[in-house]
C-alpha cells in the first residue's frame, strides 16, 4: 500500500481542526457501532463487566482510541516512530487481530461521514482512509 | 440460507424506500473510484477519470452509479433467495466483466459511507447499520457465488 503524500496528510490534518472537539463522541459511536455490527470484535473486551455496545466501558474505550487517533494525527509524519509504545502494547499484551483496525477505521469513518455530511468529502475520505490503514500498519508493526 | 427476522426486513424496506437511488448511487461510485482508485480499471471507456473534480463531475460515472444502485432493487425483492436472484448478474461480472468480488465489498462500504451521511444518526443507528450491512454482505456474496 501506498505512505501518506504531503496532501495527504494536510487534508487530513485540517479535516481534523474543524472536528477535533468532537473527538471523544465519534470515539464512543464508532465503538458502539464496532460492537454492535461486528459482534466478534466483543472477544477482545470480555473482561469488561457489560459487553454490550452501548455500555459505559465501551464509551469510555472509544474515547480512548480516539484520543490515541488524535495523538496519531500530530505524529503524522512518522508513525512509526511516534507510537512505539501503542506499537509495542498492541502487539505483546493486546495482541488485536490487525484484521480488526480495519473494521473500526470503517466504523470512524461511517461516524464523520454522519456528523460531517458535507465535510467528509470523497477527497477527505480518501486521506482518512489512507490515514487511518498508515496508523493500523504503525500499530501493528511490531507484531511479527 | 440467510435468515432475516421480520425487524430486519422491516428496517431494509423502510430504509430503501427512503433512498433515492439517483442521488447515493452516484456519490457512492464516485466514493468507490477516488477511495479505491484501482477499481478505474474497469471504466476506460467512462472517459477522464484522472482527478477528483473530473470523477465528479463525470456524466457517464454518475449514470452507471445510478444503474448499480438500482440493482439493489432485486436484492430488497429477493431477500430470501438472493443468490437466485443474481446467478445471472454473477455470472456477467465474472466471464464478461472480469471484476475482482473484493470490488463488490469496497462498493458496498462506499454505498454505507454514502447512506450513512444521507440519513444521520437518528435513522442510521448502530443496529440499523448492522441490519444494512448484513444485507449488503449477503448481496456481495450472490453476487459473488458464481465465479468459479
Amino acid at each position: 500500500m501506498t505512505s501518506l503524500t504531503a496532501r495527504d496528510k494536510t487534508t487530513v490534518k485540517a479535516f481534523w481542526n474543524k472536528i477535533s472537539g468532537h473527538g471523544p463522541m465519534i470515539g464512543q459511536d464508532a465503538l458502539t457501532r464496532m460492537l454492535a455490527v461486528y459482534p466478534q470484535t466483543k472477544t477482545y473486551f470480555a473482561h469488561w463487566k457489560d459487553q454490550s455496545p452501548t455500555s459505559e466501558s465501551a464509551k469510555k474505550h472509544g474515547m480512548t482510541v480516539m484520543g490515541g487517533v488524535a495523538d496519531a494525527v500530530t505524529k503524522i509524519d512518522d508513525l512509526s516512530g511516534g507510537l512505539l509504545g501503542l506499537s509495542e502494547l498492541h502487539a505483546f499484551t493486546l495482541r488485536v487481530d490487525p484484521s480488526n483496525f480495519k473494521i473500526l477505521a470503517h466504523n470512524i469513518m461511517v461516524v464523520m461521514a454522519i456528523m460531517f455530511p458535507v465535510d467528509f468529502t470523497p477527497e477527505v475520505h480518501v486521506a482518512m482512509d489512507k490515514f487511518l490503514a498508515a496508523l493500523a500498519r504503525a500499530l501493528a508493526e511490531k507484531y511479527r | 440460507m440467510v435468515a432475516w427476522s421480520d425487524q430486519e426486513r422491516a428496517t431494509i424496506t423502510g430504509l430503501w424506500g427512503k433512498m433515492d437511488i439517483g442521488d447515493i448511487g452516484p456519490q457512492a461510485l464516485r466514493r468507490l473510484l477516488i477511495v479505491y482508485p484501482w477499481t478505474q480499471r474497469h471504466f476506460s471507456s467512462f472517459g477522464n477519470l484522472s482527478s477528483i473534480p473530473d470523477i465528479m463531475s463525470n456524466a457517464k460515472v454518475a449514470a452507471h452509479g445510478k444503474v448499480v444502485m438500482g440493482g439493489l432493487e432485486n436484492a430488497v425483492q429477493n431477500m430470501d433467495s438472493m443468490k437466485t436472484a443474481y446467478a445471472k448478474l454473477s455470472v456477467m461480472h465474472s466471464e464478461k466483466l472480469h471484476v475482482d468480488p473484493d470490488n463488490f465489498r469496497l462498493l458496498a462500504e462506499c454505498i454505507t459511507i454514502c447512506v450513512a451521511a444521507k440519513f444521520g444518526c437518528s435513522v442510521f443507528t448502530p443496529s440499523v447499520q448492522q441490519t444494512w450491512q448484513k444485507f449488503l454482505a449477503v448481496v456481495v456474496s450472490a453476487l459473488g457465488r458464481q465465479y468459479h
